[in-house]
C-alpha cells in the first residue's frame, strides 16, 4: 500500500541526519550541563575536531583514540562534537586540499616529505594525501585554541546561561527528542 | 582536574581496537570485493562482479572467485569471464599502499559467455546495449541484381547519341563540299589548260631559221612555263587545303563508325549488365566484420593502456578529485618500486576450439622503474580446434613518452563451423567447416599504429542459401566452386584515426567467373540490342559514309586530273624550251662564226 505523503530514500536519510543532529546537540548540552569539570569537555572538542575534521580511517585517529580513552577527556562530549565537526570538515573540504596541496608541494619541506614518504608508517598514515594533509595540520594547528577558547566559553555559558538555557522550551523538546531517539527503537 | 589519567579507558581503548580488528577480519572480504567491483566497473563503463573474494592473513594471498566482465556494448555478455584468480601478496608493501604480486594463476580465462541478468550500469546503458546488439544482427543489404530489359524499351527511352554525331557530320562533311566547290572554282579549267596546249603549238610553228623568232619563242616559252608552274602551284595549295578537312572528317567518320560498339557499351553500363559489378568482394564480405572488431579492439586497447603506464597525478595539472577523496602526491622512493606490479600470470583460457595456456611478465603501470617491458606469450599444441596457436606480445613504456607496443598472432588449422560471411536479405552464405591459417602482426609506435592480417581458409564446406537474384545465385555458386581462398587486411593510421584495407584473391576470381557468366546470359540481349542499333543507326552512318566517300573521291579526282594535265602541259613547254634554246644557240654560233669569217676574209 502507498504511503502519503510520498517518501523517497533521500528524503528518508536526511530526516535521518537531522534526527542525528539533534542527538550529538542533546548530548553537548547534556554534557556542559552537568558537573563534568569544563577541561575534560574542552579536551573532549579538540580531540573531537581532529577526528572529525580529518578523514576517519587514518592512523592518527587511533591515536587520538587512544588518548580520548587514557585521558580524562569527556567521551559524550567527545562523540557529540566529532558529528558536528565531520559536518564542517565536508564543507571544508576545497579548503583542506588547497592547503594539502600547497604544503605538500612546498620546496622547503621536499626533503622532509620525501623522507616521510619512505617510511612505511608514514604510509600507513597517508600524510602524503593533500585532504590528510591539509585537514590534519589545521586541526593540530588549531588544538590549543580551540581548547581555550571553548575552556573559556564553556565557563561563561556556565556562570551566564546554563540556568536559562535548561529553561528553554526548545532544550526540553531536544531532551525529549534524544531520549525518544535513543529509547524509541526499543520500546518499539 | 586532580587525576588526568583514566586507567580504565585503556581496556576501552583495547577493545575498540579488537572490535576494528575483528570488523576488518570478518568483512574484510566483502570490502575488497565491492573496492574490485567499483573501481573495475568505473573502468570498463559496464559492471563487473565478483562471486567472491578470499583474503588471507598468513601467508599473505587472495583468491578471487569466477570475475564477470560484461561487455558495455551487449549487456547480457560477458567479455571475459575468469573462473579463479589467485596470488600471494607483498605483506610490507602493501602496508606502503603497494600490490607487489610476485606469481599469479589466472584459471579458467573464457571469453563472450553469455550472462544470467543485464551488466549494464544503468538503465540507459542496458537499453543502448540492447539496440547496439539488434543493429548487430540487421541482415546486410541485397547483392545486386541482374534483371534482362527489353532492347526496344531500352533504345525507345534513349536517345542515342551516335544519331546526333551522324547529323553533326554530314553538316561537316557539306561545309568542307562547299568550301571544295569554291575552290574548284579558282582551279585552272580545262579550257585553260588547253590554251596552254594552243600556246605552245603556235611557238613551235615559228620560223627556227629567224634568230630573232628564236629568241622571241624562247621568251615566250618561258612565260608559259611561269603561268603552268603558277596553276600547280595554286592546284598545290588547294590540295592541301582541302586535304586537312579530309583528315578531320576521316577521324570523325571512324568514330562514328565505332559509335554503335560504344553505344552498345554505354546503354549495359547504365542499365547494370556490365560485367566489373561485383567490385571488392572481400569489403562486401568481411569489411562489416572487420572494421567492428578493429573498432572493438582499439576501444579496449584504449581502455586498458592506463594500466601500461602510469598518470602521474601530482603533475604540473591537479587532477580532477572527488569529493573527500584528495590527492596522493607522490615524492621519490629511496627504492623505488610500482604501486603495482605482477611479476609473472600465469593464465588458462578456455575456448571452443580447446584450452592453452601462457605468461604474462611484468605488468605494472611504471615500466620505468622496473626498466622491463610486459611481455605475454601464450602457445598451444593439438588443441580440439587448432593444430597451432602462438600469441607473443610485447609492450613498452619504459620510457614513459614513447609507446612502442607489438602483438604478434599465428594460428595453424582453426577449425571454423557455421562461420558466416554474408547474411544478406536475399542470400546467406556460411563455411560450414573450413580451416584456417591466421597471422596478426599489429604495431604501435608512438602515435602510429599499423597491422597486417593474413587468413587463408581452405578446405571449406559451404552452407548457403540462394533466392531469386539470378546474380547472388551465380555470386554464390561461384564462390562454392573454390575450396579454398585468402583474405588480407591491413591498417594503418593513429588510434583516432585509421584506416582498413582488405582485399581477398576471391576478388579477381569471382571477377572472372562474372564476366563468363555475363557473357553467356547476356549474349542473346547483348545481340540483340547491338542488331537493334546498328538497324537504328545504320541509315545515317551509311549515308554520312557515302557523302564523305563522294567527296573524297571527287577531290582527289578533281586535283589528280588537273595536277597531271598541267604536269604533262609544263613537261613539254620545258622539252620545247630547251630544243629552242640549242637551236637559237647554233643559230648565233653559225652567224658568229660567219661574221667572224668574213672580217678575217677582209683583212687578208
Amino acid at each position: 500500500m502507498a504511503r502519503w505523503p510520498p517518501t523517497n530514500s533521500s528524503e528518508e536519510s536526511h530526516k535521518k541526519q537531522v534526527t542525528n543532529v539533534l542527538r550529538q546537540i542533546t548530548r553537548l548540552i547534556k554534557a556542559l550541563n552537568s558537573d563534568v569539570a569544563p577541561e575534560q569537555i574542552s579536551l573532549a572538542v579538540s580531540f573531537a575536531m581532529i577526528v572529525g575534521l580529518t578523514p576517519f580511517w587514518s592512523l592518527h585517529n587511533l591515536v587520538v583514540l587512544f588518548l580520548v580513552m587514557i585521558l580524562r577527556v569527556n567521551i559524550a562530549a567527545f562523540f557529540a562534537v566529532v558529528g558536528l565537526f565531520s559536518l564542517l570538515a565536508y564543507l571544508l573540504d576545497p579548503v583542506f586540499h588547497q592547503f594539502g596541496y600547497s604544503l605538500l608541494r612546498l620546496d622547503a619541506l621536499n626533503s622532509v616529505w620525501t623522507s616521510m614518504y619512505n617510511s612505511t608508517i608514514w604510509r600507513i598514515e597517508n600524510f602524503n594525501n593533500t585532504i590528510v594533509m591539509g585537514s590534519l595540520v589545521f586541526s593540530l594547528l588549531s588544538f590549543v585554541p580551540v581548547y581555550l577558547m571553548s575552556l573559556w566559553a564553556i565557563k561563561r555559558y556556565r556562570e551566564q546561561f546554563m540556568v536559562w538555557v535548561e529553561k528553554l522550551k526548545l532544550t526540553r523538546f531536544l531532551k525529549i527528542q534524544g531520549l525518544a531517539s535513543t529509547i524509541g527503537p526499543h520500546i518499539k | 582536574m586532580k587525576n588526568w589519567i583514566r586507567w580504565k579507558g585503556l581496556f576501552g581503548f583495547a577493545i575498540t581496537v579488537l572490535l576494528l580488528a575483528l570488523f576488518f577480519v570478518l568483512f574484510i572480504d566483502g570490502i575488497i570485493k565491492i573496492n574490485i567491483e567499483s573501481a573495475a566497473s568505473r573502468i570498463v563503463g559496464a559492471k563487473v562482479e565478483l562471486d567472491s573474494a578470499d583474503f588471507h592473513f598468513y601467508p599473505l594471498a587472495m583468491e578471487l572467485g569466477r570475475l564477470q566482465v560484461t561487455d558495455p556494448q551487449r549487456p547480457m555478455r560477458n567479455i571475459v569471464e575468469i573462473q579463479k584468480v589467485s596470488f600471494n601478496l607483498d605483506g610490507l608493501n602493501l602496508l606502503r599502499r603497494k600490490i607487489l604480486i610476485n606469481e599469479m594463476q589466472v584459471d579458467g580465462v573464457r571469453f563472450d559467455t553469455p550472462r544470467r541478468s543485464s551488466g549494464a550500469l544503468s538503465q540507459a546503458g542496458h537499453a543502448a546495449g540492447t539496440r547496439a546488439s539488434e543493429k548487430a544482427k540487421e541482415k546486410s543489404g541485397r547483392l545486386p541484381d541482374i534483371r534482362i530489359p527489353d532492347a526496344d524499351k531500352i533504345l525507345a527511352r534513349e536517345d542515342l547519341t551516335i544519331l546526333k554525331q551522324a547529323e553533326d557530320l554530314k553538316k561537316n562533311i557539306g561545309e568542307s563540299q562547299k568550301k571544295w566547290e569554291a575552290m574548284r572554282k579558282k582551279l585552272p579549267t580545262k579550257g585553260r589548260i588547253d590554251e596552254y596546249g594552243k600556246r605552245l603549238e603556235k611557238i613551235r610553228k615559228i620560223n627556227v631559221r629567224d634568230i630573232g623568232q628564236l629568241a622571241s619563242a624562247v621568251k615566250e616559252l618561258n612565260q608559259l612555263e611561269r603561268d603552268i608552274k603558277a596553276d600547280l602551284a595554286n592546284v598545290d595549295r588547294s590540295r592541301k587545303q582541302i586535304k586537312q578537312d579530309l583528315q578531320k572528317l576521316d577521324i570523325q567518320v571512324k568514330a562514328l563508325k565505332d559509335s554503335p560498339q560504344q553505344e552498345l557499351r554505354r546503354l549495359l553500363d547504365k542499365y547494370s549488365l556490365s560485367d566489373d559489378r561485383l567490385g571488392n568482394i572481400s569489403e562486401l564480405l568481411f569489411g562489416n566484420r572487420a572494421k567492428k572488431y578493429v573498432t572493438i579492439a582499439l576501444a579496449w586497447y584504449k581502455k586498458l593502456e592506463p594500466l601500461l603506464a602510469y598518470v602521474d597525478i601530482a603533475s604540473e595539472q591537479p587532477q580532477p578529485r572527488q569529493r573527500g577523496r584528495g590527492v596522493d602526491v607522490r615524492f621519490r622512493e629511496f627504492n623505488p618500486s610500482p604501486d603495482f606490479l605482477a611479476r609473472e600470470i600465469r593464465a588458462s583460457i578456455d575456448t571452443r576450439a580447446g584450452s592453452f595456456s601462457g605468461k604474462i611478465l611484468n605488468l605494472t603501470n611504471e615500466q620505468n622503474l622496473i626498466r622491463k617491458p610486459l611481455t605475454l606469450n601464450f602457445a598451444g599444441q593439438n588443441l580440439p580446434g587448432i593444430d597451432s596457436l602462438h600469441v607473443a606480445g610485447t609492450f613498452n613504456r619504459i620510457d614513459p613518452a614513447e609507446a612502442k607496443d607489438r602483438l604478434k598472432l599465428s594460428m595453424k588449422n582453426y577449425r571454423l563451423t557455421e562461420y558466416t560471411l554474408l547474411d544478406s536479405v536475399d542470400s546467406s552464405l556460411s563455411l560450414d567447416r573450413a580451416k584456417a591459417d591466421i597471422r596478426l602482426d599489429a604495431q604501435r609506435i608512438n602515435k602510429n599504429i599499423m597491422a597486417d592480417f593474413k587468413v587463408y581458409i581452405h578446405a571449406i564446406e559451404y552452407n548457403t542459401r540462394d533466392s531469386e537474384n539470378e546474380l547472388a545465385s551465380m555470386f554464390l555458386s561461384s564462390i562454392r566452386n573454390s575450396r579454398e581462398f585468402r583474405v588480407d587486411a591491413s591498417l594503418q593510421g593513429t588510434l583516432e584515426s585509421y584506416t582498413v584495407r582488405i582485399s581477398s584473391d576471391m576478388d579477381e576470381r569471382l571477377k572472372a567467373n562474372m564476366k563468363k557468366y555475363m557473357d553467356t546470359r547476356l549474349a542473346g540481349f547483348r545481340k540483340e540490342l547491338k542488331e537493334k542499333i546498328n538497324r537504328q543507326v545504320g541509315k545515317s552512318v551509311n549515308e554520312v559514309n557515302l557523302q564523305y566517300a563522294n567527296l573524297q573521291s571527287e577531290v582527289e579526282k578533281e586535283i589528280s586530273a588537273r595536277r597531271n594535265e598541267l604536269q604533262k602541259q609544263l613537261k613539254s613547254v620545258e622539252a620545247e624550251i630547251r630544243k629552242k634554246e640549242k637551236q637559237a644557240t647554233g643559230k648565233a654560233r653559225d652567224k658568229l662564226e660567219k661574221n667572224i669569217k668574213g672580217l678575217l676574209d677582209k683583212y687578208k
